[in-house]
């Protein structure tokens, strides 16, 4: 069959209303002409105007013409043909039939794209948090410590000497540690609702509290946690974390853009135990450095662990390992990060 | 925003005089179709998924277009399928653009809670503007017999219905929602239309008060008898065993998971609503010309659909979304029908520009457009 002359046979769509009717289309040197049937009309485009619609499986294919008219026809090899004679684009389509090897790389690629999108993901909010100008942690953190100085610290009632002692070993780790002393800032505060615990927050100030102190048995354990709290934030960990939190909302955001809610559902648990692993993370880079650190003073690093089991007395096992649920590493973990 | 013909134009006599003058036995009955398979679709998915994987998303603005192109396409009724206009680069544009305010939003409300909050402020009142030109953006994009649709309803109408009525539903215990679900659905179907004629709803709120006593009764049921249980499993635990901080999670967890299942329950057993819901809204709703619009979903049923669809979608990892999607699709169409007055010839089109995507891209990032514009065309 020679389509060139014969075309291919189809429905004609008026213009501006639902009245259609069988209709031949044809294409000769980049015209294209429609001839009616029933009706002595024949109306001609440039072939460059029309628009080809890509297919879609078991839809008929679609030209619109430039003045709202339509023309469809069934998908067939000859169909086709007439098509890119005509010199319509496929569009960006490929498939597994026509394109076996292309789909190949491609199926290997979107295996590859999480692990290379997760080491993206990682790299890019670091770059970010640490590009983040001086004056946004100042201000992060000045929120943050003053929603914990409203609702819960209290002053610290230390005895004055055991807070020189304390500071005297900060300021030794500050001046190991080559961070700008005016960068960090020690308070002591306490509260019943934290415990024995150090925070470290995103403007440098760096707070202990007096259960830890009261319960630490050897001046290397505070010492080790000092360091804890000086590696974050000389890491920037929770501008990095935070940075992070709100890059995997993101990102899960226009992953998943339009599915079923349960899945969702199941998306945001995920993210929230993403959340949960990037913490542990920087908790071990933390004690990496607390080690070191540790070290180049002349303190026992695994003094951080002692203390850190005497916390916890009631734990037992469950704090031994790390596991997917809990914010911080196991302890088995973190003294492999602190001593070596 | 200003189209002052709607509502108005809406209810002229036209099409109560029809109504009157057509006796039902008159009308020719087509029933909708799914002329796709689960099969083919799952590939459209797969491939286009893949695809958008190796691109970082872009390529999903392609795929997303040949799935509604497939979905629409396959909707066929009196020997014609609809047909999906929007291009792939005006959804990435609106995409980008929905995924950027998403990103300055979730920035701002984490580092800077007061900017954040008033965002989150104006979002609120952002979703009856989401919903208005995410319904006229799906409606000018689709066209049947090469006639295209067209959405008019102003933005005063779509805060009324998204924003105002809903604000009353904490006030009345939920007892309101026919009276919210009424407004909304009158909002779209009196602005819609097929050409140059109106879509119309005529029914009251009252219609639909039985089928939502009955959910509402069932949920208030179900909250009591879970919130009771839980009540004394976790009295009679922290008596009987030490109360130190940790020990007590294990009896959380599980009052946890009861009101989780309890939720579940709630949100499946919307289902038989929303069926129920929808034949009452459809069998009201009529097409200028003298048609009219039919549905007869059996509530239980679709219910149960919807949860073999939803569970299937869940424990397959996602694979089986393109099949539920299918199946259900196919069965609410399978129940839908419209009432014809003689044919469908002589429609005449109405030239509208639909605008951009970040509306609806929006509403589908944010969930707000969520299965509303599914369930008419
Ligand atoms: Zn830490």
């Amino acid at each position: 069959m020679n389509i060139g002359v014969d075309g291919i046979a189809g429905r004609y769509f008026e213009a501006g209303s639902s009245r259609y009717g069988d209709a031949r289309l044809t294409h000769i040197d980049g015209v294209v002409s429609i001839s009616v049937e029933n009706d002595s009309r024949v109306i001609t485009w440039g072939a460059s105007i029309c628009d080809v619609f890509i297919p879609v499986a078991g839809l008929p294919r679609r030209v619109e013409f430039p003045d709202g008219a339509a023309f469809e026809v069934g998908d067939t090899p000859e169909v086709e043909a007439f098509f890119s004679a005509m010199g319509a684009s496929k569009g960006p389509r490929v498939g597994f039939r026509s394109h076996p090897k292309l789909m190949t790389l491609i199926v290997i690629a979107a295996i590859a794209a999480p692990f290379l999108v997760w080491f993206g993901f990682t790299a890019t909010t670091d770059i970010i948090a640490r590009a983040l100008p001086d004056s946004v942690a100042q201000q992060v953190g000045a929120v943050a410590l003053g929603t914990f100085e409203d609702r819960l610290f209290k002053p610290s009632t230390l005895p004055e000497s055991k807070r020189i002692e304390a500071r005297a070993v900060f300021d030794d780790l500050v001046q190991v540690a080559g961070v700008d002393p005016n960068a960090v800032n020690l308070k002591f505060r306490t509260s019943k609702f934290i415990g024995p615990n150090g925070i470290a927050f995103p403007d440098g100030t760096i707070v202990i509290t007096d259960a830890l102190i009261k319960l630490s048995k050897h001046p290397d354990e505070i010492a080790a946690v000092l360091a804890h709290e000086l590696a974050h934030v000389e890491e920037r960990h929770s501008l990095r974390l935070l940075v992070r939190s709100v890059g995997i909302v993101f990102l899960v955001e226009f992953l998943l853009g339009d599915s079923i809610s349960l899945l969702e559902e199941a998306a945001s648990l995920g993210t929230g135990i993403l959340s949960l692993s990037f913490n542990r993370e920087f908790e071990l880079e933390a004690d990496r450095r607390a080690g070191e650190l540790m070290r180049v003073t002349g303190r026992d690093p695994s003094k951080l662990i002692d203390l850190l089991r005497r916390i916890v007395k009631d734990c037992g096992s469950g704090c031994e390992k790390s596991s997917l649920f809990s914010t911080h590493p196991g302890f088995e973990d973190r003294l492999d990060a602190v001593a070596r | 925003m200003s189209v002052p013909e709607t509502g108005v134009a809406g209810k002229s006599p036209i099409e109560s005089d029809k109504i009157g003058a057509v006796p039902f036995s008159d009308l020719t009955r087509h029933d909708f179709s799914f002329t796709g398979s689960a099969g083919e679709y799952f590939g459209i998915c797969i491939r286009t998924f893949l695809l958008a994987v190796v691109t970082l998303g872009i390529y999903d603005a392609w795929g997303t277009v040949e799935r509604r192109r497939y979905l629409l396409g396959h909707t066929q009724v009196a020997g014609h399928g609809f047909v999906y206009h929007a291009t792939p680069i005006t959804i990435l544009k609106g995409r980008l653009i929905a995924v950027g305010f998403m990103v300055v939003y979730n920035v701002a409300i984490n580092f800077f809670p007061l900017v954040g909050s008033a965002m989150g402020l104006a979002l609120m009142v952002a979703i009856p503007w989401v919903m208005m030109v995410a319904l006229r953006f799906n409606a000018r994009n689709t066209s049947y017999r090469n006639v295209r649709f067209d959405f008019t309803g102003d933005f005063g109408e779509a805060v009324k219905a998204f924003l105002l009525w809903p604000m009353l539903w904490v006030f009345t215990l939920g007892l309101i929602q026919p009276v919210i679900h009424r407004a909304q659905a009158q909002f779209v179907a009196n602005n819609l239309s097929f050409g140059k004629s109106k879509f119309h709803a005529n029914f009251t709120a009252g219609a639909l008060f039985g089928p939502w006593l009955c959910l509402w009764l069932f949920v208030v049921v179900m909250i009591t008898v879970v919130s009771t249980v839980s009540f004394s499993f976790l009295q009679g635990f922290s008596a009987g065993v030490s109360t130190e901080a940790g020990e007590n999670v294990g009896p959380i967890i599980v009052v946890i998971f009861a009101f989780y299942f309890a939720m579940l329950l709630i949100m499946f057993s919307y289902g038989a609503y929303y069926a129920a819901a929808r034949n009452i809204i459809l069998k009201a709703t009529t097409l200028e010309g003298g048609h009219r619009m039919d549905s007869n979903l059996p509530p239980f049923r679709y219910l149960g659909v919807a949860i073999l669809c939803m569970l299937a979608s869940t424990f397959s990892l996602g694979l089986l979304i393109p099949w539920a999607t299918v199946y259900r699709r196919r069965y609410v169409l399978e129940h839908t029908a419209i009432l014809v007055d003689g044919d469908l010839d002589d429609y005449v089109a109405h030239k509208s520009e639909a605008g951009g995507a970040f509306g609806t891209e929006f509403g589908e990032l944010s969930g707000v457009a969520d299965g509303i514009a599914g369930g008419m065309v």
